[in-house]
């Protein structure tokens, strides 16, 4: 396979559809980064074929929550307008470094918005599957949780137990046998996730 | 901050040759007079509309061993609004840099050999302190024609200096006059500052602050007053083809030297007028 | 087009066959015309052999080393990573870059103090200007890459204190250029091009008045201030996008002539740039590249 280097012409731009890891200048399409160029032929007739470069470097590029992805994170603290997430893990792509994020009180779900209690629905310690709605202010990217498949998707019990969702709403720690609130995720399989 | 449609508005009209204020691409504003000495405490001191400039000179140690003169320029942009002005802190050091390095190198015009009374050991160390009163764009420029004519104000104090001894025994004494000044050598030999504004594929000169906001590139160029070029620096997140280069220092050129000549009557008349008030 | 992978392709633009194989050849170069000779014996367009690899620091994202003549220089990026909350100002324009260079104490022969010097403030800024433009940063809305460089060793910058500015800066900035854009390239920071930096400095022929030009000349070529038959009068470093033939930082100082003579400084050092791009930064990132698989 021949490495290409970032600056290297790939083609013209309109002979193929710049995906990533390439950039179009003017007419030329270039590489962006240093990988491997690999064309993908396109399913439907009158479309362009999509050209890319596929980073050679192993080690995970850190990656950064865009609009619209599915980001996984740690509640760090609540009040009574937002919950507040570190967040760890972009789509399948841990962070480097942590970025901050805040699910505010009409967006943990999509119904009966008025009655949310961010208490109920979040407890610092949590891991939170959510969608990211906007860059946000200059502190936290906006998160929301209302979706079905989005929310909690682990919680320990105050008895320091893993819970187990028993409802869209409520969790049961298997010890105690105690309730607790929580806005639940849809359990989804491994690997499904990342398709979404 | 800027809007999008503000900016291609911008765009557009400098791409048709027509600014907002009427003028076209290579039309500068009316220059702003001096008042030298203003400042009656400093050296030297020139004053705008909307820059102070304060020259203050001290006797330093040459810290360089073999150094034949040092002239240090602080240019210390002291504005409390900067935030509504425009100004980021980041380019008020850039312009302090490049006033700094332009008037310590060779091409800077003052004669710096002649600040140093003993040699290797005792100059003259001017400082330049500059206070930007109102932003209307283009500050670079504006702000080295101010120094120029703070320069040309400035009087240092003669220097008498006695030898004694020879050898490694040589010593030096010197006595400050009171009243007794002379002027900087090679002030007329200041160049002077043009910057060109890429706005889209072409470029402007002396631009509004918001005209500012539009360009990717800026091409710093001080021009002698032989009509060359003596410093380029480009500043901006922009490339630039090397073709365009060409134009924009021809550019800088014609306006370089119009400031010059400009810069040249303004201090004149103000000598004169100050001449006649003593 | 179609992309046939079992073949290397050719570079765009050709050059003369590695200019750094001429180097290690005694004999000069008959293409010198314009001066005599100069002090080690290249010909005016002749730039030193570098020496550039990547993958120095570990923990860094990215990282890059780079040497031409006694100029060492370490360049370590991290991130991208969350801009901190003070920093921020538009961050729906994108991500931002942090440059600084750092100069080592024992980098020269006299000790400099750890305290950053007004030539680093001035190193750190020439270098932010000359990266910005290659890099997409927009793909990146709010963080910040942060670039660290060290010079291990600078050639004694200090040592002639008239122009001791002047020459640190021409003679630190091209490397600093080269030696952060590899190390981004290899964070994997996209970018349109790697920039290449390249110094030449500017001669007065004391009998004739005429400026003429050197590339990528040596601390001992700038300090002794004449070359070739020349007295030093200036100098130029010049930051460029080899592919797109673009230039992103550009520093002149001193007497450099007209018009016409700065246009031809700064194409030989596009050109310069274009061979060392070739020749050097690119076989570092691919040889870098096949060292992981």
């Amino acid at each position: 396979m021949t490495v290409v280097t970032p600056g290297e012409r790939l083609g013209l731009a309109g002979e193929f559809f710049a995906s990533n890891g390439t950039v179009e200048v003017g007419d030329h399409i270039y590489a962006s980064i240093v990988g491997t160029v690999t064309t993908t032929k396109s399913t439907t007739s009158g479309e362009l074929d999509t050209i890319q470069v596929i980073p050679t470097k192993k080690t995970m590029k850190s990656s950064i929550p865009e609009v619209s992805s599915i980001v996984t994170g740690k509640v760090l603290r609540v009040n009574p307008r937002m919950a507040t997430l570190s967040i760890m893990v972009v789509g399948d792509q841990p962070c480097a470094d942590n970025f901050q994020g805040i699910i505010r009180v009409q967006d943990v779900r999509a119904t009966e918005r008025d009655k949310i209690q961010i208490y109920n629905c979040f407890r610092p310690g949590d891991i939170v599957r959510a969608e990211v709605i906007s860059l946000g202010d200059s502190r936290s990217y906006y998160l929301s949780t209302a979706k079905n498949e989005l929310g909690v998707i682990l919680a320990t019990s105050v008895a320091g137990h893993t819970m187990i969702p028993i409802s869209w709403e409520e969790m049961v720690c298997p010890k105690t046998k105690a309730v607790e609130n929580r806005k639940c995720a849809k359990p989804v399989a491994i690997g499904e996730s990342s398709t979404q | 901050m800027i809007s999008v449609c503000e900016r291609d508005y911008i765009i557009g009209g400098v791409q048709a040759n027509a600014r907002g204020d009427g003028r076209r691409r290579t039309d500068a504003r009316p220059l702003l007079s001096f008042e030298l000495g203003a400042v009656p405490q400093a050296s030297g001191s020139a004053k705008s509309a909307a820059l102070l400039v304060g020259v203050k000179v001290a006797i330093a140690e040459v810290s360089h061993v073999g150094a034949q003169a040092d002239d240090d320029d602080d240019v210390e942009t002291m504005n409390t609004r900067s935030k509504h002005l425009g100004i980021s802190e980041d380019s008020i050091r850039k312009y302090s840099d490049f006033c700094s390095k332009l008037l310590n190198s060779d091409a800077g015009g003052l004669d710096l050999a002649s600040l140093c009374f003993v040699p290797n050991t005792t100059c003259w160390v001017i400082h330049v302190d500059v206070l930007v009163l109102a932003y209307t764009g283009n500050l670079l420029d504006t702000m080295f024609q101010a120094i120029r004519a703070a320069l040309a104000n400035t009087l240092i104090p003669k220097v008498s200096v006695e030898e004694s001894g020879s050898g490694l025994a040589r010593s030096f004494e010197f006595d400050v006059a009171d009243e007794e000044t002379e002027e900087l050598k090679g002030v007329n030999d200041i160049p002077a500052v043009v910057t060109l504004y890429k706005i889209g594929n072409y470029h402007v000169i002396d631009p509004t602050p918001l005209e500012e906001l539009c360009s990717d590139v800026q091409l710093t160029v001080a021009i002698s007053r032989k009509g060359l070029p003596c410093a380029i620096h480009k500043y901006g997140s922009g490339s630039v083809d090397p073709s365009l280069l060409a134009d924009m220092i021809q550019d800088a050129k014609k306006h370089g030297l119009a400031s010059l000549e400009w810069m040249d009557r303004e201090i004149q008349r103000e000598k004169l007028r100050l001449s006649n008030l003593e | 087009m179609a992309l046939d992978s079992k073949r290397i392709k050719g570079p765009e633009k050709s050059f003369v066959p590695l200019p750094l194989l001429v180097q290690s050849t005694p004999t000069p170069t008959p293409t010198s015309t314009k001066t005599k000779g100069r002090i080690d014996g290249r010909g005016t367009d002749e730039v030193r052999p570098l020496f550039a690899t990547t993958r120095l620091v570990r923990q860094a994202s990215g990282s890059a080393f780079v040497e031409v003549g006694g100029v060492k220089v370490v360049c370590a990026v991290y991130g991208p990573k969350p801009v901190p909350a003070s920093k921020v100002q538009d961050h729906h324009s994108g991500g931002r870059i942090s440059c600084d260079v750092r100069l080592s104490p024992f980098a020269a022969l006299k000790r400099k103090q750890f305290m950053k010097e007004p030539a680093e403030h001035s190193l750190s800024n020439n270098l932010h200007t000359a990266l910005l433009p290659s890099l997409l940063l927009a793909h990146l809305p709010k963080s910040q890459i942060d670039i660290h460089i060290q010079i291990l060793q600078a050639q004694n910058p200090t040592s002639i204190p008239p122009n001791a500015f002047v020459s640190s800066l021409s003679l630190l900035l091209a490397p600093c250029i080269t030696a952060a854009s590899l190390a981004l390239a290899d964070a994997q920071i996209e970018m349109m091009d790697s920039v290449v930096g390249c110094n030449l400095g500017i001669y007065r022929n004391p009998s004739t008045q005429k400026l003429f030009w050197m590339v990528d000349c040596t601390e001992e070529e700038i300090e002794t201030r004449s070359n070739g038959g020349g007295v030093w009068v200036g100098n130029c470093v010049v930051g460029v996008m080899p592919s797109i033939g673009k230039v992103t930082g550009l520093v002149m100082d001193g007497d450099i002539g007209d018009v016409g003579f700065v246009m031809e400084a700064v194409q030989v050092c596009v050109d310069a740039c274009a061979k060392i791009h070739e020749v050097v930064v690119k076989k570092a990132l691919i040889e870098s590249a096949q060292a992981k698989e």
